[in-house]
């Protein structure tokens, strides 16, 4: 009886300790928020908002602060990178949770932790030393375009490369689950292994496979070193996938620890984070939604 | 289980008894410390002055990088004592209560591949300031325009800075009151660093950019680097290079230009080390050791000292506390 | 179209996406090995001694203070970020909350995820300014904490939600409490959640721009945890843009290093698992 108290104590204690860790999370959350929205009083009280947001020249010497080119620059980097790593990483990954002999699988997951835990800069170096002269001397002339090299395409196929053990990672954990009842009923039915992973299994793991995507998302938006390595950081709206663009993240940490000191520009890059932290928020919830309905349309059971 | 807490436990411990072991002996000896923030581009030499200084003085001197801004705002909030600045001080910066002196000078230069398409014209006439100009700023696009000549494949690349530094507001500067953003919005690429700046340019035989005039000439044989090649500037815009204008070809020759302000400034600019109000103390003491002892340490490390008048100028600033000359 | 042939079809495709996943590893790894590697054969000192006054400036010296300064910052950041992380992702599952709130806790930390690390980097400046405090290695285990730990709750999360109820439900049918439940799914969710500390130990192990903010990023040796240390991000940037050849080919020794010691604590980890792993349900799967 005494032992029963004791167990049911400690898992009490526990939960506490789990609410007052989650209350500090939520602290550092608002804090963060709260500092970015002081911080950024300054240039919102100089320049109305409208302006900031859709001007497009940006030339901090001369008080123009314009993010619309680094803002559709972002997204337009994301978007392209996921458009090229979604089904990569999809495909790779049902062919390793279901085609893969079980002794060859666990070496490849092992494989693709590596690359996950990878660091950005890493990415970065070889990305200036590979991919940079590919599509410069490649891709460039495949398409009949001069370009440098240092260009949005590559920045999204660095995008791509890291956000490729995201999505495979969380793809296979969500697959390896199912049970093996839900294949073999369907197979039995003389359907081939495809049309069971299209009809079935990719339903079933849909939301695993969402979070996975969501998550992926929010690597690449915000990453910044690889990005700012290789994508020519032009403050222009983009022409061309082989021409310079510009990231939010590039124009924190091209300027933040140079010009920190002038208090308006410092307050400038500071909305950009404010910007940055609205849209993933923004972004992170509509995906929620997205998510939750289709969990409610896609159970097996 | 009980085993398993117990042995994570044991390992906690150890990890914060050997945390907390290494912080008490750093802190036990009590000695006067400077400490010193600021630009990547004085970074090195600075921990070469700090080595020298505490070999003949009994004092600590912590140096960290972070970059110029870093260095001016950890002054103003008491996190450091001196601040490295590589590039002009803001109106704002000054407004705030920032002093500075001049230590050290640096230089950019315009810089080329040697297989350039009119290489040999380049280096025989020289470009004005106004064919730079054009060139950066994008209202030229072939290198054959420049002289007048048709050739292939002579489309111009220009590279710019992505971060905020110095070397490219002081060019812009040169270029006739041009701001960073300009050279940064109407180049082809842009990429951040120096070494990325000169490692771009060599790949590209049609490219240009500029960088600091150690990414050109190698500081210890005093030749070019590789294929990197500076572009001479015809100064007196007579479209030839005068016997006077010819100073490229090492080193040494170059520097002694530079520092005799033969070679224009900018792009020649100064680096300065900034207090928040006049330096006082023992940091006092060392800002002065470096405007005199300090100075000779910086040619055989690639920088390049103040000339004799500048900084008998400078000491003079630093002693008074201020630099208005009253 | 015949179902046979969008199979054979599929099947390429599969393969070859497989194929552009290994390259693109291949190619990151194999460029730091072959690069770094040289360097490395040539002097292989360079990884055991601290760096002279001149070593920026080609003089000589190694990388040792960065190496140390890394493990000894991310070590400890990474354990303390578990620690509250899997707290955290037992806290978002059914057992404790109702599915509801949990879905809007998930949304704070896939948030904390996209933020740019530089932010947490200017956050705890900020902090340090107003406790009048410098950057120091204490500062800097706890923005690598915080940088990491909304990486590793969320991967923890997934891995525990994809554990089997009859797991759990078999394991409160025996009368464990909640937390002796969790130790239970825990061991079969045990490959995602490494997975997920490795992935937060590389962000924490590769950030450069957090780390220049808040632990001081000097070129002296770790001393205690009020001095300022580097890591080898922070040398590798300062490294690459040396003009002397011989330190930027220490770059990439630098990065080799980095690479070597996130593959060995894959490895590391990895065996753990299997030892762990051996006395559970979901061993044979």
């Amino acid at each position: 009886m005494k032992q029963q108290k004791a167990r049911s104590n400690l898992d009490k204690t526990i939960k506490y300790i789990m609410v007052i860790i989650i209350l500090a999370v939520f602290i550092f959350f608002a804090a963060l928020f709260i500092m970015l929205l002081q911080r950024s009083q300054l240039i919102l009280s100089r320049y109305p908002v409208w302006e900031l947001l859709f001007s497009s020249e940006w030339d901090p010497d001369k008080g123009l602060y314009g993010f619309l080119p680094a803002v559709t620059g972002t997204f337009f980097v994301t978007v392209f990178s996921l458009m090229i790593a979604v089904p990569i990483s999809i495909l790779s990954a049902v062919y390793i949770s279901e085609y893969m002999p079980s002794a060859v699988k666990s070496y490849f997951q092992a494989f693709i932790d590596v690359l996950a835990g990878v660091p950005s800069v890493v990415f970065g170096l070889c990305a200036l030393l590979v991919l940079v002269p590919f599509t410069r001397d490649v891709m460039g002339p495949l398409f009949g375009v001069n370009t440098t090299g240092m260009c949005v395409f590559t920045a999204a196929l660095v995008l791509a490369a890291m956000v490729f053990p995201v999505i495979i990672s969380l793809t296979v954990e969500s697959l390896s689950i199912l049970p093996i009842g839900l294949r073999e009923q369907f197979l039995s039915l003389g359907a081939t292994k495809w049309q069971l992973i299209e009809t079935v299994l990719f339903r079933a793991a849909g939301p695993g496979i969402i979070s996975g995507i969501i998550l992926g998302f929010g690597r690449a938006f915000g990453e910044t070193m690889a990005v700012v390595m290789v994508i020519g950081n032009k403050n222009i709206l983009i022409p061309s996938v082989f021409s310079p663009g510009q990231t939010l993240p590039g124009l924190i940490v091209g300027s933040f620890s140079e010009m920190m000191s002038v208090p308006e520009h410092q307050s400038a890059l500071i909305f950009v984070s404010l910007i940055l932290f609205i849209i993933v928020l923004f972004f992170n919830i509509l995906a929620n939604i997205i998510k939750n309905k289709l969990k409610s349309r896609w159970r097996y059971e | 289980m009980k085993k398993r807490i117990v042995y994570i436990f044991l390992t906690l411990c150890f990890f914060v008894s050997v945390l907390a072991s290494c912080s008490k002996t750093a802190e036990s000896a009590v000695r006067p410390s400077i400490r010193i923030s600021g630009a990547w581009a004085l970074y090195p030499m600075m921990v070469v002055w700090a080595d020298e200084y505490m070999k003949i003085h009994d004092i600590d001197i912590e140096v960290t990088g972070g970059g110029a801004g870093k260095g001016i705002s950890d002054v103003f909030s008491n996190q450091s004592d001196i601040g490295m600045v590589s590039r002009p001080l803001k109106q704002e910066e000054l407004e705030q209560g920032a002093f500075y002196v001049a230590v050290a000078k640096d230089t950019v230069i315009a810089i080329i591949n040697e297989n350039n398409p009119v290489y040999e014209d380049i280096m025989d006439k020289g470009l004005s300031r106004e064919d730079l100009r054009r060139i950066f700023l994008g209202e030229v696009s072939h290198w054959g325009e420049l002289f007048n000549i048709n050739i292939e494949d002579d489309e111009i690349v220009v590279y710019g800075r992505a971060d905020s530094s110095g070397a490219a507001s002081v060019w812009a500067s040169y270029l006739g009151g041009y701001t960073e953003a300009d050279l940064q919005n109407n180049s082809d690429s842009n990429v951040s660093g120096d070494q990325p700046m000169a490692n771009s340019v060599q790949g590209d035989a049609n490219a240009i950019g500029f960088s600091n005039m150690n990414y050109v000439y190698n500081a210890e044989t005093g030749g070019y680097i590789e294929s990197i090649r500076p572009i001479p500037i015809d100064l007196n815009g007579n479209d030839v290079l005068d016997n006077d204008e010819r100073f490229y070809d090492n080193r040494d020759v170059f520097l002694k230009n530079v520092t005799e302000g033969i070679y224009p400034s900018p792009p020649t600019r100064e680096e300065y080390l900034v207090g928040n109000g006049p330096f006082e103390g023992h940091v006092k003491d060392f800002v002065k050791w470096i405007l005199e002892g300090g100075q000779n340490f910086l040619e055989p490390n690639g920088y390049v000292g103040l000339v004799e008048n500048e900084r008998e100028k400078e000491l003079e600033y630093l002693i008074n506390g201020s630099r208005h000359a009253d | 179209m015949n179902k046979y042939i969008k199979e054979s079809i599929f099947r390429v495709l599969m393969i070859i996406s497989v194929f552009i996943v290994v390259a693109f590893l291949v190619i990151i790894i194999g460029v730091n090995i072959v690069k770094g590697g040289i360097v490395l054969i040539n002097e292989p000192a360079v990884i055991f001694t601290a760096p002279g006054p001149k070593y920026l400036l080609g003089g000589e010296g190694g990388i040792l203070h960065a190496i140390l300064g890394s493990i000894l910052m991310v070590i400890p950041s990474t354990c303390i970020a578990c620690a509250a992380s899997y707290l955290i992702a037992l806290f978002l599952q059914v057992d404790y909350i109702k599915n509801r709130f949990s879905n809007k806790l998930r949304v704070v930390f896939d948030v904390l995820w996209g933020i740019p690390s530089i932010i947490y980097g200017i956050f705890i400046l900020n902090i340090l300014i107003a406790a009048n405090k410098r950057g120091s290695l204490g500062a800097g285990i706890i923005t690598l904490a915080l940088l990491q730990m909304p990486v590793i709750v969320r991967y923890m999360d997934e891995a525990l939600n994809s554990v089997p109820d009859g797991i759990r439900e078999s394991a409160y049918s025996l009368g464990a409490t909640r937390l002796e439940t969790a130790f239970t799914t825990a061991k079969y969710a045990l490959p995602g959640i490494i997975a997920g500390v490795l992935i937060g130990m590389g962000r924490a192990m590769g950030d450069a721009a957090s780390v220049i903010f808040t632990s001081g990023a000097g070129n002296s040796m770790p001393k205690g945890l009020s001095k300022s240390v580097s890591s080898l991000p922070v040398l590798i940037f300062q490294q690459a843009n040396s003009y002397y050849p011989s330190v930027r080919e220490h770059a990439f020794a630098a990065s080799f290093v980095l690479i070597i010691i996130i593959i060995a604590l894959n490895a590391i980890s990895r065996i753990c698992s299997k030892h762990f792993q051996k006395y559970t349900a979901g061993s044979d799967r």
